[in-house]
């Protein structure tokens, strides 16, 4: 039975990664969007499940909470806006180009890819079989980290800068989005019985697993992106109701201070502490736990705002002013 | 083969895959599509090498970044994708106009 | 025991081909989508068992969030892409 172990758990990791192969060339081939779509949403589990397999539960769960969520809706929701526009367009104008490769071109094209595909493989294979990587001095400095994920301890002190910089991104992307256009006016009518009993029951629940997932990212997979993740696909299922927190007075400044508090609270952290004597976000060892904490607590709010604002698609239209 | 070289050329191969549909597909919305499994390659690959540990604990360095790269990587499609939305209302095609006439 | 385990996981993997059949021939967009749903339930279960095979109790929690998010992404296609997009049969798989 042990001899076992090894060749079934090799023939488990091939079917995952010749099921992965084949959905992203289905992804990738199918004319019809909408088949692409459901194709893609199919190919983030298994990604999920290939990276439980590598011994990373903690993308596992990033993966689980963005690609099963949220990514599916943000291309649902996307592609049925595409089709209201080519409604909207006199009889539609289709360019469905043929895409125009001469015979050359084309096989050009797949040389190099295959060229492309061989040499990355000859740069893999001439790796070393094993290598620690840096988990060794993650381990050491473990300890005085404040928490006791080693993932958790890399994105909020070991490299903090990256979480930094990323809360950043996320608060550019929004603007991005709010400057390219205002959030389409969707004609969504009121839920139904089934949908609205349904969100009542689902949205506590998902609540409640954001703040474990918040919570249990110090000693256990988990942390704020997985947290801000399920929040935002909470946030999303709100919106898709059509419970819009339109008329309230949420959309104005409130949301704006929310979406901009992850970063704010961080780089406050971060001058805090050159004030204090320290480096800019170098936690003194004693208090690093709470800080980490206080900082987690803001970016989930902020993640999960911040996701939900994309997935709205541009900047809110109040009904008061227009 | 190990599995983390398994993963690693899985993930070589998705990226390829992933430049062909690019350069070939017309439409922005397979483009995005495509750009997104380029990426899910690229953390494959990251994934795959941190499980070379000799003691079948992972490195968690490249995972932290490959959590970071999800969440960009999501944020940065959303806009893409309201660019493509924007493309099209504009010029009533989710389509990249063919080359510049002059 | 662990053997067992692995063994159940890749079984179930393969019966996703069934799903994935499905996903291709269609005809409907519903069918498509439910069959991707279906994805998500064997990823529940799976997960589950890798849980037990590989003694990893965070795998639970992936398989919590994955039930619990499944739900959305049927929601943003029952909302946004079901009453105005038009029924096609899908011959062109």
């Amino acid at each position: 039975m042990e001899a076992m172990i090894q060749p079934l758990g090799l023939a488990l990791d091939g079917l995952l990664a010749l099921t992965l192969l084949w959905l992203a060339w289905r992804v990738l081939a199918s004319a019809d969007l909408f088949k692409s779509i459901v194709f893609f949403i199919a190919f983030g589990l298994v990604m999920a499940l290939i990276w439980v397999r590598l011994g990373a539960p903690d993308v596992a769960l990033a993966e689980a909470a963005i690609g099963a969520g949220l990514t599916g809706a943000l291309f649902l929701a996307a592609l049925s806006r595409l089709r209201q526009g080519e409604e909207g367009m006199a009889n539609g104008t289709h360019l469905r180009r043929a895409n125009g490769l001469r015979f050359g071109a084309q096989a050009a094209l797949i040389g190099l890819l295959i060229a492309l595909f061989l040499a990355l493989g000859f740069a893999l294979l001439s790796l070393q079989n094993e290598a620690p990587g840096l988990s060794r001095e993650v381990a050491d400095m473990l300890p005085a980290s404040g928490v006791s994920n080693p993932v958790t301890a890399v994105l909020l002190n070991f490299r903090a800068y990256d979480t930094l910089l990323e809360m950043g991104v996320l608060l550019l992307a929004v603007i991005a989005a709010w400057s390219l256009s205002a959030a389409p006016k969707e004609a969504v009518d009121a839920p139904g019985p089934v949908l609205g009993g349904f969100v009542r029951l689902l949205l506590p629940p998902m609540i409640l697993v954001s703040s474990y997932l918040l919570w249990v990212g110090a000693y256990a997979p988990g942390g704020a992106f997985q947290a801000g993740a399920v929040l935002a696909a909470a946030a999303v299922l709100l919106l898709l109701s059509g419970r819009s927190p339109r008329a309230s007075g949420w959309l104005g400044w409130p949301l704006r201070v929310i979406l901009s508090l992850g970063l704010a609270v961080f780089i406050a952290i971060g001058l805090a502490l050159t004030f204090a004597g320290r480096l800019f976000l170098d936690y003194p060892p004693d208090e690093a736990g709470n800080i980490i904490l206080v900082i987690e607590v803001v970016a989930t709010v902020s993640i999960g705002a911040t996701l939900a604002a994309l997935f709205a698609g541009g900047r809110p239209q109040q009904d008061k002013r227009e | 083969m190990t599995p983390a070289i398994l993963y690693a050329i899985t993930g070589i191969g998705l990226f390829v895959l992933g430049v062909h549909a690019l350069t070939r597909r017309a439409h922005l919305l397979n483009k995005i599509i495509a750009l997104n499994i380029m990426g899910s390659g690229i953390f494959l690959v990251f994934g795959a090498l941190a499980y070379r540990t000799p003691n079948g604990v992972s490195d968690p360095v490249p995972h932290a970044m490959v959590i970071t790269g999800i969440v960009v990587a999501i944020s940065a499609t959303a806009v893409a994708l309201t660019l493509m939305l924007r493309l099209q209302s504009k010029t009533g095609a989710a389509e990249l106009p063919e080359q510049s006439p002059e | 025991m662990t053997a067992f385990y692995l063994g159940l996981a890749s079984f179930l993997l393969i019966t996703l081909a069934a799903g994935m059949w499905r996903i291709l021939r269609g005809p409907s967009q519903a069918d498509r989508m439910l069959a991707a749903q279906l994805f998500g339930t064997t990823a529940v279960a799976i997960l589950l068992v890798l849980a037990q095979a590989m003694e990893q109790a965070a795998l639970r929690d992936v398989s919590l969030v994955f039930a619990l998010l499944a739900a959305v992404t049927v929601v943003a296609f029952v909302r946004r892409a079901w009453p105005p997009m038009i029924e096609e049969t899908g011959e062109d798989a």
